[in-house]
């Protein structure tokens, strides 16, 4: 399996969210990943990426933020991700509200988890390549948000 | 121009690889040669050698926490700036770093 298959549970993934705003789409996907098992606790997870919020900006430009926590809520490393219809205002670099959200859930403890972090790691530096986030903004299905980042 | 770092961000997943991409990425676009450590959750990758750090021309930093091993820069010029702004602006951070030696060079 790849990197991105690997992070990428299909059940994570969200395309045209309806989403209205910040609130709405962290708890939409929180709730796809504790259906996809890997938050055992939803309320507690949102909690812990609001802390993780109040430490700085998560938007990283271009109409992309990358919310995440580390919370003991989290069973098991993994990321989801949500297309937006409509964009939402978001705290972000360059001050553009944000229509691709990629939230990464980061397990408390790194023991036993060390090949998913690293996987994790590997899916973030992919964000940093502008060609990726360009393929992704135009994805309209589940395996073309999976194709942006191969 | 030879350029060594280190990224480093609070939680350790996200945004210190999104830096060094975006880094590597603009060295790259710049010409520079650049090698990159990331401190994360899940360790030190990438660890720069003393070798590395002693052929180098500036230290750029790309951290939101203390890192380890800071003194290995004492003896090198060096520019540190949170992850945030390696990630908005790159490409001006290549060109700070190109005038910051060129100054230290006529001085």
């Amino acid at each position: 399996m790849t990197v991105v298959e690997e992070a990428l549970d299909p059940n994570a993934i969200v395309v045209n969210s309806s989403a209205k705003s910040k609130d709405e789409v962290l708890k939409e996907l929180i709730h796809q990943l504790a259906l996809a098992g890997k938050v055992s606790d939803e309320a507690g997870f949102l909690k812990d990426v609001y802390v993780r919020e109040s430490e700085g900006v998560t938007g990283i430009g271009n109409g992309v933020s990358i919310p995440h926590g580390r919370s003991v809520s989290v069973s098991e490393p993994a990321v989801a991700i949500a297309t937006l219809t409509t964009p939402v205002e978001w705290e972000s670099l360059d001050d553009e509200k944000i229509s691709i959200v990629i939230l990464f859930a980061v397990t408390d403890s790194t023991e036993g988890a060390q090949d998913h972090l690293k996987m994790l790691s590997e899916f973030a530096k992919k964000l940093g390549d502008d060609d990726v986030l360009d393929s992704l903004k135009a994805a309209q299905s589940v395996h073309e948000v999976i194709a942006a980042f191969e | 121009m030879k350029i060594v770092g280190v990224c480093a961000c609070t939680v350790g997943i996200a945004h210190t690889y999104i830096a060094q991409e975006k880094l590597e990425k603009a060295a790259e676009k710049a010409g520079y040669d650049i090698h990159l450590e990331t401190q994360g959750t899940i360790g030190t990758q990438n660890e720069l050698t003393p070798e590395d750090i002693a052929d180098a021309d500036i230290a750029i930093l790309a951290i939101d926490v203390k890192i380890k091993g800071m003194e290995r820069f004492d003896k090198i010029t060096k520019m540190t700036v949170p992850t945030d702004i390696a990630i908005k602006s790159p490409n001006k951070l290549m060109e700070k770093a190109a005038q910051v030696i060129k100054q230290r060079q006529n001085a």
